[in-house]
């Protein structure tokens, strides 16, 4: 009798920054199918028609966002010690991709809840103040797109969990607990637009950077 | 190069990736230890540019020179090209972002005459004057290789300096010259004299052209020490040629993303349409072992899970056989499947249809190019209808539904009748499909025939030929449409008006610098694609010059008219081309070359299938 054996699952952590910001969600997974396949890990491959790598993502990220805490599960048809899979990974990484773990998926992606991002704004003492109390809004209604490509009105403070404001001259830095995953998600981008739309204002996004993930139980996501 | 500014910016645009750069296998080398900077630019998007196999090549051969860097630059899209100016960003390279006014030299590569506007719109960008004579200095010394140069006489005036034929020799030492000429503090003048001197550079400057009362050319005649002709390079042995063992992998989506292969130059077979086939003589192969260890080699360094073979007519390679042997061990392996494209229709087998289905079934292409016998025969295309048959029913009893076949319209005494026999054929295409008893229960068949508008090249038997007007390829473009009688033919053409400028550059002198010039002003650039081509500026800039288009693309040629491009050598000789027109006018085919020889010159080179055992 053939022998049965269990694909062995791998969570990939790792940093997407600098120029790869550039690189869509959709780019991503050409990516990481090829870095993958440079590493020669022995991955597992779809069935069916067209055969690839098998790569299934946390969470997207948008373009132009950089990212601490970026998720990737593969699947290995023999087991290979963690920590060479990581140094394989890493070897192979392009500037701006950095792996920094490989650990067995303890929850499934629907378990993720919130994500973490710090945000740096330009914007004067005066915006900064206006934006710092915007944020303490009990409700804000937006006009978010919907998958079938429609507009609903959404309330996005609800989707706030947490946020401070620190000013320093010319910028602000904003560090948000946002709903993140596959009921709720808010893009950092929507708040930008609210505060900017609702308030007559014009802050600048610098740079967003998403720095971790939380599953339900408010715990980091692994 | 303000970083911070242009990442700000590249977010306000489609597609940023197209300018980030940072891929992987792009080369940075320290500006400061080289002694020539050498600006890669294709004329058109990143996506196009990055998926021809010439740049890859001539990019990782000069960066393995320690004293070159080279980098590369694309056509900045509308949107991008836009931001740039309005926040005054030159063009810049993508490996360092320093602005393409700081190269050495600045190459284009020509393989279309639709992205001649986007080179000069790329110089006008990169603040560098578009005209030759108003470049004073050896730095920013603009160049030109690619197939266009075998008549690119329209840019004449923008492009100091053209390498006619293969790069991988010349290039280099007219760099090397070019180095050279720099570190003695020489002007650009002596150096293009020496450059000149070298075999395959063709300096437009250096000669003078004549024009007679009827618009024909006169004479070309070289200035002082100039060469009256100049004659092609080929590379003579392509197994000890230099092929890249890595290419630059990009992030976004391009069109053909995948590692390719090159198996062989030139092709044996004559069509006389075919401008490829007789430039790139004579037909050179690689060896099964080269092309299995160079394949091997980049897909192992890219990451890439496909190759394509690559050259004019694929199933002609001699040993294909053993290459796909060396090929499947190992590819199978990695998990690589292997495209190949350009098959012929006359020898395409069940034998490599089952080679080529082994891991992943692509659709399948064919070009009979015209509809009946006789006019198959006018172009030399030896392919019979029996033929055209036996290769459908081949890929249907493989299992394919589907096949693409390419047609053109416009061709030399092209009939009604003839147009017609193209949706015949599809017809009979079909059929043959449904009585096939051993076809998918339940799955129907599509045909696809896709009908481009035939422009005569230089350096063909056609091109003596005028090209048809506007009108007529609108009055057979519904000929055609009207003529499909079934669902399961889907057929497509390429637009008549592009064609038409085509037509117009493709056989152009000159004087057509002119035209091109106020064309850049009015605003024309990306004319290959939909929706940035107008016409109507065009038009107005042929008027506004004194310039009847019709001249270059309607007019019918004589055998000894001088043409523009005849100071220009590419091996295939006059007398064989007019020999082959008249042939064709008397519907009587050309053996290939491995058939018989019929000594169109290139065996001056002394190498390749002309010396092949028969």
């Amino acid at each position: 009798m053939e022998g049965v054996f269990a694909l062995k699952n791998v969570r990939l952590y790792y940093k997407k920054t600098g120029r790869m910001k550039f690189v869509s969600h959709l780019d991503m997974n050409r990516y990481m199918a090829r870095l993958i396949k440079l590493t020669r890990l022995p991955v597992w491959y779809t069935e069916g028609f067209n055969q690839h790598i098998y790569l299934n993502f946390a969470l997207p990220l948008s373009l132009g966002f950089e990212s601490e805490y970026e998720i990737m599960d593969i699947r290995l048809l023999e087991d290979v010690p963690f920590n060479e899979i990581v140094e394989k990974a890493h070897a192979h990484a392009a500037r701006g991709i950095e792996f920094f773990a490989a650990e067995e998926p303890q929850k499934k992606f629907g378990k993720i809840a919130s994500a973490d991002y710090v945000i740096k704004y330009l914007a004067d003492e005066n915006t900064a103040e206006r934006f710092e109390e915007f944020l303490k809004l009990p409700e804000i209604m937006v006009q978010k797109k919907t998958k079938k490509g429609g507009f609903k009105e959404v309330d996005i403070a609800k989707m706030i969990n947490s946020s401070t404001v620190s000013k320093n001259g010319g910028t602000i830095t904003a560090t948000f607990n946002l709903a993140a995953g596959g009921s709720e998600n808010l893009n950092p981008a929507l708040i930008t637009e609210a505060f900017n739309n609702l308030e007559n204002a014009n802050i600048e996004t610098v740079s967003v950077i998403r720095t971790c993930l939380y599953d339900d139980c408010g715990e980091v996501f692994k | 190069m303000d970083n911070a500014k242009l990442e700000k910016l590249l977010l306000t645009v489609q597609k940023p990736g197209r300018y980030s750069g940072g891929e992987q296998g792009s080369v940075i080398k320290d500006k400061t230890k080289v002694d020539v900077r050498f600006a890669f630019c294709f004329p058109d998007t990143y996506e196009i540019g990055m998926s021809h196999l010439g740049m890859k090549i001539l990019y990782s051969q000069f960066n393995s020179y320690d004293y070159i860097w080279c980098e590369r630059v694309f056509a900045p899209w509308i949107d991008f090209e836009e931001v740039m100016i309005e926040n005054d960003i030159p063009l810049f390279a993508l490996e360092s972002r320093d602005a393409v006014s700081q190269f050495d030299i600045i190459g284009f590569t020509l393989q279309y005459e639709m992205s001649y506007t986007n080179v000069l719109n790329m110089l006008k960008l990169g603040g560098i004057p578009i005209r030759s004579a108003d470049r004073k200095e050896l730095k920013n010394l603009v160049v030109a290789g690619g197939p266009c140069v075998c008549n690119a006489e329209p840019l004449a005036e923008f492009v100091d300096l053209f390498f006619l034929g293969e790069g991988e020799e010349v290039d280099i030492e007219v760099i090397n010259l070019y180095r050279e000429y720099k570190q003695k503090g020489l002007s650009k003048e002596e150096f293009l004299k020496a450059a000149a001197k070298i075999e395959g550079v063709y300096v437009p400057s250096l000669y003078d052209v004549e024009y007679n009362e009827n618009g024909t050319v006169k004479s070309i005649e070289p200035k002082g020490d100039a060469p009256k002709t100049i004659r092609k390079r080929i590379m003579a042995d392509l197994d000890n040629t230099f092929y890249p063992s890595n290419f630059v992998v990009p992030y976004i989506e391009i069109v053909h993303d995948r590692a390719m292969q090159e198996i062989f130059r030139g092709c044996i077979r004559g069509c006389r349409f075919c401008q490829a086939g007789f430039i790139y003589r004579p037909v050179r192969e690689k060896s099964p072992d080269t092309i299995n260890a160079q394949a091997k080699c980049l897909c192992d360094s890219t990451g890439y899970g496909e190759l394509s073979l690559s050259s004019l007519s694929t199933s002609d390679y001699t040993r294909l056989d053993e290459m796909f042997t060396k090929m499947f061990e190992w590819s199978e392996r990695d998990n690589i499947s292997i495209a190949v494209p350009s098959l012929r229709v006359d020898n395409f087998s069940d034998e490599l249809l089952e080679k080529i289905k082994k891991i992943k079934k692509s659709g399948l292409t064919f070009a009979p190019e015209a509809g009946t016998q006789r006019l198959r025969d006018v172009i030399n295309k030896n392919v019979t209808e029996e033929e055209i048959m036996n290769t459908c029913l081949t890929a249907f009893n493989g299992g394919y539904t589907s096949v693409k076949l390419y047609f053109m319209l416009g061709l030399p005494t092209e009939t009604d009748e003839d147009l017609v026999g193209i949706t015949e054929l599809g017809q009979r295409i079909v059929d043959l499909y449904y009585n096939n008893p051993n076809r998918q229960k339940g799955k129907g068949v599509n045909i696809s025939i896709s009908v481009s508008s035939f422009v005569p090249k230089p350096f063909t038997p056609f091109e003596f030929e005028p090209q048809i007007t506007k009108a007529e390829i609108e009055r057979k473009q519904k000929v055609l449409q009207d003529s499909v009688t079934t669902k399961k033919i889907q057929l497509s053409w390429h637009d008549a008006n592009t064609s038409f400028l085509e037509g117009v550059l493709a056989r152009g002198d000159r004087r057509l610098s002119r035209v091109l010039e106020t064309a850049l002003e009015k605003g024309c650039r990306f004319d290959s694609w939909n929706e940035c081509f107008d016409l109507s500026k065009w038009l107005e800039a042929f008027e506004e010059n004194g310039i009847d288009p019709a001249f270059y693309a309607n007019r019918t040629r004589s055998y000894d008219e001088i043409m523009p491009w005849s100071h220009l050598d590419y091996a295939v000789k006059r007398e064989f081309l007019i020999e082959e027109n008249k042939r064709a006018h008397a519907e009587t085919t050309t053996p290939n070359c491995r058939e018989k020889c019929s000594g169109c010159g290139a065996a001056c080179y002394g190498r390749g299938v002309c010396f092949e055992k028969r």
